[in-house]
């Protein structure tokens, strides 16, 4: 492959993606399964019972890929683009710098929640098994926090190839070592003690605890946008594409979740996360058990973030011009061990509202883009629009396009007045029925429809006027297979 | 040395671009990932 589109502004060539159904699902399982799915499996304790918990969290999950994949992984596995260059058709050429933002802060966030979870449960792990005096130290989190970020830019130091071999193997390895601590789960409390078990602290309306749990696996999965162009632009076509993220990204992610929501009604002290139990009842075998996934879950996602967020950056071609991979991979790394060393506290202590304002804002980027793809274009964009900057073709009014920004704000205040971000409460009943984050994409995405074709000239302009591919002779989008 | 701009789209002008989301991959999303889960949620509800 090209190493300059692979790592840069670049699309990758449909000849020069190399990446088959095992490398995109160990890519997206890595990605997704990280200690946090015990952490929200924990949240999800306080509302249901284990039975409709892992249900509704598992349906929710894959209801929310089914968002985000169909918004990032059509035109990546089409035009080789990741997510910021994605959205040069809904918000223009200056525009798409506000996705460029929007995902470094996000991949940033995650990143640092992620480096600072090993951190954390690596410590009490480790303390736990009496390899360390102290749990609590912050050398010690530090120490922990900092050797995962060096171990994430050694693995990609030599470029995103890296992906294509360490994801499957994390993902593997990651898959058998939560097998069996969901075996340990199964064998040392029971069926019938787990799904008999009650929530930790529901509200009074059984609806609004159901619609909550499944909005939480919702908002958790299309917080995966980012990283799904970057992944899946590697593929081989779009057919190889589409099965194995939904099982990473979905399933996978789904029943990990469902892990930490059984550790937590079983041992609700855990809040969700089974290693210390598992210790107790296990010893240094069930230990090192857990602490291999903590490390291997959280440094492969870490991985996949930051290379995301380097590649994100590098689709400025200001920055790409300066930068090179290993420049761009350390500068993604920097300001997770800033957060690390210098507010890890603080910035866990907000770790909510983090995950609130990624649901808040990601939902309607997919329904815009969504509405933007298939229902406008036809799956046909301008492939000079999208990689010239001088091109007019998305350049719509100084580089930005109205549509795409009333749309985001149609959205965002849906989401805003179906539930409390920050809280988690309902603003209105229709929240049981309906969630949060669908009706925010679809206003969003109605919202971006009217406004293109209510404006005069903004869609004229903005479709593709130069045939870009021999096969594509008519607006004919899902209408025969691709191969 | 980075390939030209000019170079790159002419290449992608004649046929490096990849395939769109045909109507069979876009069903297997649609039921593995909507259908089933709203199935299975509708079901939850009702049976646990």
């Amino acid at each position: 492959m090209d190493p300059v589109a692979a790592e840069a502004s670049f699309p990758i060539h449909s000849s020069e993606r190399t990446w088959g159904r095992l490398a995109v699902f160990g890519n997206t399982a890595s990605a997704a399964i990280a200690t946090w799915c015990f952490i929200t499996g924990g949240f999800v304790a306080y509302y249901v019972t284990g039975g409709r918990g892992s249900v509704a969290i598992i349906a929710g999950t894959l209801l929310g890929v089914f968002i985000s994949l169909l918004a990032a992984l059509p035109p990546a596995t089409r035009y080789g683009v990741e997510a910021v260059r994605s959205t040069r058709p809904t918000l223009g050429v200056r525009g798409s710098w506000l996705t460029l933002a929007l995902v470094l802060v996000i991949l940033t966030g995650w990143n640092s929640v992620l480096t600072i979870f090993l951190g954390q449960s690596g410590a009490e792990t480790l303390h736990a098994l009496g390899v360390v005096d102290s749990s609590s130290g912050w050398g010690m989190v530090t120490g922990i926090g900092l050797l995962s970020c060096i171990a994430t830019t050694v693995l990609l130091w030599k470029g995103p190839a890296a992906l294509r071999l360490a994801g499957p193997a994390i993902a593997i390895t990651v898959m058998v070592l939560a097998l069996i601590m969901m075996i340990f789960l199964l064998t040392e409390f029971g069926w019938d003690r787990i799904f008999s078990a009650p929530a930790l602290g529901p509200l009074p309306d059984e609806a609004t605890n159901y619609m909550i749990v499944i909005e939480l696996g919702i908002a958790g999965a299309v917080a995966w946008w980012p990283y799904i162009g970057s992944l899946t632009r590697h593929a081989r076509d779009t057919r190889t594409a589409v099965v194995p993220s939904i099982a990473g990204l979905g399933l996978l992610m789904g029943v990990v979740l469902s892990i930490g929501l059984f550790a937590a009604l079983v041992v609700p002290a855990s809040a969700g996360n089974p290693t210390l139990f598992m210790i107790e009842a296990g010893g240094a075998p069930l230990g090192v058990v857990s602490l291999l996934f903590m490390i291997l879950a959280n440094v492969g996602t870490t991985m996949v973030g930051v290379y995301a967020c380097a590649l994100a950056l590098k689709q400025v071609r200001a920055i790409d011009g300066v930068l090179s991979w290993r420049a761009a991979t350390i500068v993604s790394i920097v300001p997770v061990v800033a957060v690390l060393v210098l507010v890890a506290d603080p910035f866990m202590a907000h770790y909510g509202t983090f995950l609130a304002f990624a649901g808040v804002t990601l939902g309607p980027v997919c329904g815009m883009q969504i509405a933007d793809y298939f229902v406008l274009r036809g799956q046909r964009l301008d492939i000079r629009g999208l990689y010239d900057d001088e091109s007019p073709v998305y350049r719509y009014f100084g580089g930005f396009n109205p549509a795409g920004f009333v749309a985001l704000a149609a959205g965002v205040t849906t989401y805003i007045v179906m539930l409390d971000p920050v809280h988690f409460e309902p603003g209105v009943a229709a929240f049981s029925y309906l969630s949060a984050t669908l009706p925010a994409a679809v206003a969003s995405g109605l919202a971006y429809v009217i406004v293109m074709k209510s404006v005069p000239g903004l869609l004229t302009r903005s479709l593709t006027t130069v045939r870009t591919d021999a096969r594509d002779d008519g607006p004919a989008p899902m209408t025969e297979p691709s191969r | 040395m980075k390939p030209d701009l000019e170079a790159m789209l002419a290449q992608f002008d004649q046929h490096h671009l990849g395939d769109p989301l045909d109507r069979d991959s876009f069903m297997t999303l649609l039921i593995v990932a909507l259908v089933i889960p709203v199935v299975a949620l509708a079901a939850a509800w009702m049976w646990l």
